[in-house]
């Protein structure tokens, strides 16, 4: 690839990388991908991929490897085949994150993952730096809050009989009965590389009805069981409700 | 593996690999854009002038380099280079050259993004800085440091006169516009050349994610030896610009040890594929040898220390 063709390529790539950055911003969808206090980064990244895009146009006179050695025929310079590969590379691996994510549907972390990286039944209680999470009113936890209760509090037992209603998406288990389902959340640091589920088990007779990745509100009260060993918590529901998926498909601890 | 399955693990890996490659571009892209300021208005000598000549105090001083010349491990190679041709001690060069593409701003600032104020963040810093100024120190024990460097034109002694006029990048009458435009360029290049190896490495990290069941990793990953060395090596296979390797390093947390962890985090901007083949390029067989071993070695022993003696 000669440079002049390169440099078109690098105006291109960056500038879709900028729109790309700036639309999943603006659709919110970038939420699917980081955590929601990364988001100014990527702003600044947009802005910085449109400042790159000019460096590429600025560059698009550049003297090639081919014109420094005008006496070497095309295909003959090694030095030039070497630079014409090397661009080709570049190129096309820098198009692979475009090619995926305009081709491919933003979707959330679900169901799906959770299979390849099991439950998080151990939530970190020091990542919210904040024991007093704990304290919030019933109505008002979240999965995660839940998961912390029965695994942190003084005295796990005085969870159950308290009313729940938690937000989540349907997740079956091999593991637990056709009654019952999980209702799920991710909850990320950083960005869906440390993505870690954390999940509730669900008493619902009508479970096989429920499809995988559904969100749904599930209304009921607490109680505790066990999964790998580790205390999880069982919510006896009095109603399963399909709703739309939240802003923030994860949490953050 | 049935198709619904299939589909949900693409699905899962092109979350993944976005999610490591969007918020790590846009920290590249702060430093390649570090990268371009410091090619277009820094001249060598400028750096030179602030070095002790005491080889031991120039190393602790070269370690600390960074944290004024944000580079990651490939800026870095030329321009330690250029620093020792213009009279820079050797131990310094060194330690300057393995510490930089941990000990700055941006890096420092990605790690603390990933981990926050945890263990890793504050074992990354410190391993890095303490390996690098130590294999700096071994390097002053050489009579003639120049004799390390694979090129030896009599021009590039630190004496030539010449040099001067070769290492002054800026031309005189460049316009302040002409200067950004340089400056970009100069970004958008080094951002393509790293970038593809973010893409490479976020491409094995949301694959084994997606394909690789947690049970299995586990069982690599837990053992205190083992753990570190599958680690390293993954460090210099993946090749994974230090900018942006604390977001593929969180993929591992919680499979992996916290020692192979920093393992990978210390030791990969060391050395790996793209900065042993550049350090090939600038320093003679032997010293090559010293810039990997010293920093294996020192590393392997920290990381499994850590493994068997603290509960990190």
């Amino acid at each position: 690839m000669n440079l002049r063709l390169y440099r078109w390529l690098q105006l291109g790539l960056m500038v879709s990388l900028g729109a790309y950055f700036a639309a999943r911003l603006l659709s919110g969808t970038i939420y699917y991908y980081i955590n929601e206090r990364f988001a100014a980064l990527i702003a600044a990244g947009a802005v910085v991929a449109f400042g790159l895009a000019y460096g590429a146009w600025a560059g698009r006179r550049d003297p090639d490897v081919a014109d420094l050695d005008p006496d070497l025929p095309p295909g003959l310079d090694p030095a030039e085949t070497r630079a014409r590969r090397s661009r080709l590379w570049r190129a096309g691996m820098m198009s692979v994150p475009l090619v995926l994510g305009l081709g491919l549907p933003a979707r959330p972390l679900g169901a799906g993952a959770i299979e390849t990286r099991g439950l998080n039944a151990n939530a970190p209680l020091s990542a919210s730096g904040d024991a007093q999470r704990l304290e919030i009113a019933p109505e008002q936890r979240s999965i995660l809050d839940w998961v912390r209760a029965v695994n942190y509090a003084d005295d796990p037992d005085a969870v159950r009989g308290l009313p729940a209603d938690v937000i989540g998406f349907v997740y079956h288990d091999q593991q637990l009965g056709a009654d019952r389902f999980m209702v799920a959340r991710f909850m990320v640091t950083c960005c869906a590389a440390d993505a870690a589920a954390v999940a509730a088990a669900v008493i619902w007779p009508d479970s096989v009805d429920l499809v995988d990745n559904t969100w749904v509100r599930v209304r009921g009260t607490i109680d505790i069981t066990e999964y790998a060993g580790r205390p999880l918590p069982l919510i006896d529901a009095v109603s399963v409700e399909p709703t739309s998926e939240p802003e923030h498909p994860y949490m953050y601890p | 593996m049935s198709l619904p399955e299939l589909s949900e693990a693409l699905s899962s890996f092109a979350t993944v690999f976005l999610g490591i490659f969007v918020e790590a571009a846009a920290f590249l892209m702060l430093g390649a854009l570090a990268s371009g300021l410091i090619e277009v208005f820094l001249r060598p000598n400028d750096m030179a002038r602030l070095v002790p000549r005491h080889p031991i105090l120039a190393a602790g001083i070269g370690g600390l380099l960074g944290l004024v010349f944000p580079v990651c491990e490939c800026g870095v190679v030329p321009l330690a280079r250029r620093l020792v041709r213009k009279g820079m001690p050797m131990s310094a060069a060194v330690a300057f050259l393995l510490a930089a593409p941990v000990f700055n701003p941006i890096v420092i600032a990605s790690t603390l993004a990933a981990f926050g104020l945890t263990p890793v963040f504050f074992g990354r810093v410190a391993l890095s800085l303490g390996i690098a100024v130590t294999t700096g120190a071994v390097f002053a024990a050489s009579k003639d440091p120049l004799a390390l460097l694979r090129i030896q034109e009599p021009a590039l002694r630190p004496t030539g006169a010449s040099l001067a006029a070769a290492f002054i990048l800026e031309a005189p009458t460049e316009t302040a516009l002409a200067k950004a435009g340089r400056v970009l360029r100069v970004a958008v290049d080094e951002f393509f050349d790293m970038g593809r190896f973010l893409v490479l490495g976020a491409f094995l990290a949301g694959l084994m994610q997606a394909f690789i069941p947690s049970t299995v990793v586990l069982a690599i990953g837990g053992g205190p030896v083992t753990s570190v060395l599958v680690m390293i090596l993954l460090a210099v296979l993946l090749s994974v610009c230090s900018t942006v390797d604390a977001f593929i390093a969180l993929a591992f947390a919680g499979s992996f040890t916290t020692g192979s962890l920093l393992a990978f985090l210390v030791f990969g901007p060391m050395v790996d594929i793209k900065s042993t083949l550049m350090y090939a390029g600038v320093f003679k067989r032997k010293a090559v040898a010293y810039l990997i071993l010293l920093p294996l070695l020192m590393t392997i022993l920290a990381a499994v220390f850590i493994n068997l003696n603290t509960t990190w």
